[in-house]
């Protein structure tokens, strides 16, 4: 699980979205990767687009507000939202 | 000049000669064979198909000829060239007009990216239509060809041509392609429409076309909103039911049935989104096609809305 650091929205390419409800598709522009994402995820995407650098105590805060999750579980569970977006190559740590 | 106004000594010379320059929906494909079967099948397939002026614009040059060789004499083959070139291998000569019937269909999927080209059948009813996307084998070309029979207009039962400008449909109607036992489940159900004979031991099993109703023909012309977005599945003994299917889980099936999708890049994703934005999706599971006909027949249309992008 991530844990330490600051993250941002991996840098240099742009992201389009389609939502319905709960779903969200994601397009990168870089990769030419589309995604199907959950609203926990997009949440933390959106927030982290806005906030341009956020840590995980930062993440986590809003993701355990949305879900009703105690803080050390909803740690962990940003933390593992965070290694699944950077997989997707839709996040990054931020290099600073 | 349609095609059915050619005797088949015109249709047979000129197939030879210099070519029949089929309109099919928006594409003009010039055909050249000098094979019989081609001239034969497209007589009695294509009947109700304009045949443009000779040597006018035409978007695919396709010929369905024998290749050269000794082996022509103990195994005949032939070839499907395009731009006289051969994207295929050969295939038995008694497959020549399969052959040339997946080969447009291969010509229109690689060539035509003005459009977002999806793998499915689409039909219509009322003035909106009904998008089937599904890979081979789910059951979409005998539910496309049992709902034309009864008498909704066949846009493709194969590529589902979507404009990129306003998101409608554009028709290309033309034989809908039957494999194995849908062939007789489907002639049982339209004695008097017009099939081919099955040309067997293909790729695809034994395989047949049915002549497209002459009212989808005459209308290739006019362009349809998509209504609704239905995966479909064959499931033997299963009760037809329709099931309501998230949108953006149908947004991922179609861009994967979809032939050019990542090709169109970020113009794919916001032309498949406004599709997806304007229709309802579901699943449709069936074992008895006037079952799942009833449901689709039943079906009301969403009204017209705005995509969501964000």
């Amino acid at each position: 699980m991530k844990r330490s650091g600051s993250w941002r929205v991996n840098a240099g390419f742009d992201l389009l979205w389609h939502s319905w409800g709960d779903e969200h598709v994601v397009y990168h522009c870089g990769s030419g990767d589309t995604h199907l994402l959950d609203a926990a995820a997009t949440g933390l995407l959106r927030y982290l687009r806005e906030a341009r650098v956020a840590t995980m105590d930062d993440l986590s805060l809003p993701v355990a507000a949305a879900l009703g999750m105690p803080a050390d579980e909803a740690l962990e569970y940003t933390g593992n939202l965070l290694e699944e977006l950077e997989r997707l190559s839709l996040v990054e740590p931020n290099p600073r | 000049m349609r095609v059915g106004e050619l005797s088949p000594a015109q249709l047979q010379g000129r197939l030879a000669a210099e070519g029949i320059d089929l309109r099919t929906g928006g594409f003009v494909c010039r055909i050249r064979s000098p094979l019989d079967v081609v001239a034969e099948n497209l007589s009695l397939l294509y009947a109700d198909f304009v045949c443009e002026e000779p040597r006018g614009f035409a978007d695919f040059h396709v010929a369905i000829t024998p290749p050269r060789g000794l082996r022509r004499w103990w195994r005949p083959q032939v070839l499907f060239r395009f731009d006289d070139r051969v994207p295929f291998k050969p295939l038995p000569a008694g497959q020549a007009f399969p052959m040339m019937e997946w080969g447009l269909n291969w010509c229109i999927s690689n060539h035509a990216h003005r459009y977002l080209i999806l793998h499915a059948g689409v039909v219509e009813r009322a003035g909106v239509a009904l998008v089937l996307p599904a890979p081979p084998g789910s059951g979409k070309s005998t539910l496309t060809a049992a709902l034309v029979v009864h008498g909704w207009r066949l846009l493709s039962d194969e590529l589902g041509l979507v404009d990129p400008v306003d998101g409608r449909l554009h028709p290309l109607a033309r034989p809908v392609n039957l494999k194995n036992n849908s062939i007789g489940v489907i002639r049982e159900r339209a004695p008097d429409t017009v099939f081919s004979a099955p040309f067997h031991d293909t790729s695809k099993g034994t395989v047949a076309l049915m002549r497209p109703p002459s009212d989808s023909v005459k209308r290739s012309g006019e362009v349809v909103r998509p209504a609704w977005v239905i995966s479909v599945r064959y499931e033997p003994g299963a009760a037809a039911r329709l099931s309501p299917v998230g949108k953006g889980k149908m947004f991922m099936r179609v861009a994967d049935c979809a032939f050019n999708y990542s090709l169109l890049g970020p113009d794919g994703f916001g032309i498949l989104g406004a599709m997806i934005d304007a229709c309802d999706c579901y699943d449709l599971h069936y074992s008895r096609l006037d079952e799942a006909i009833a449901m689709l027949d039943a079906l009301e249309p969403p009204s017209p809305t705005g995509p969501t992008a964000g």
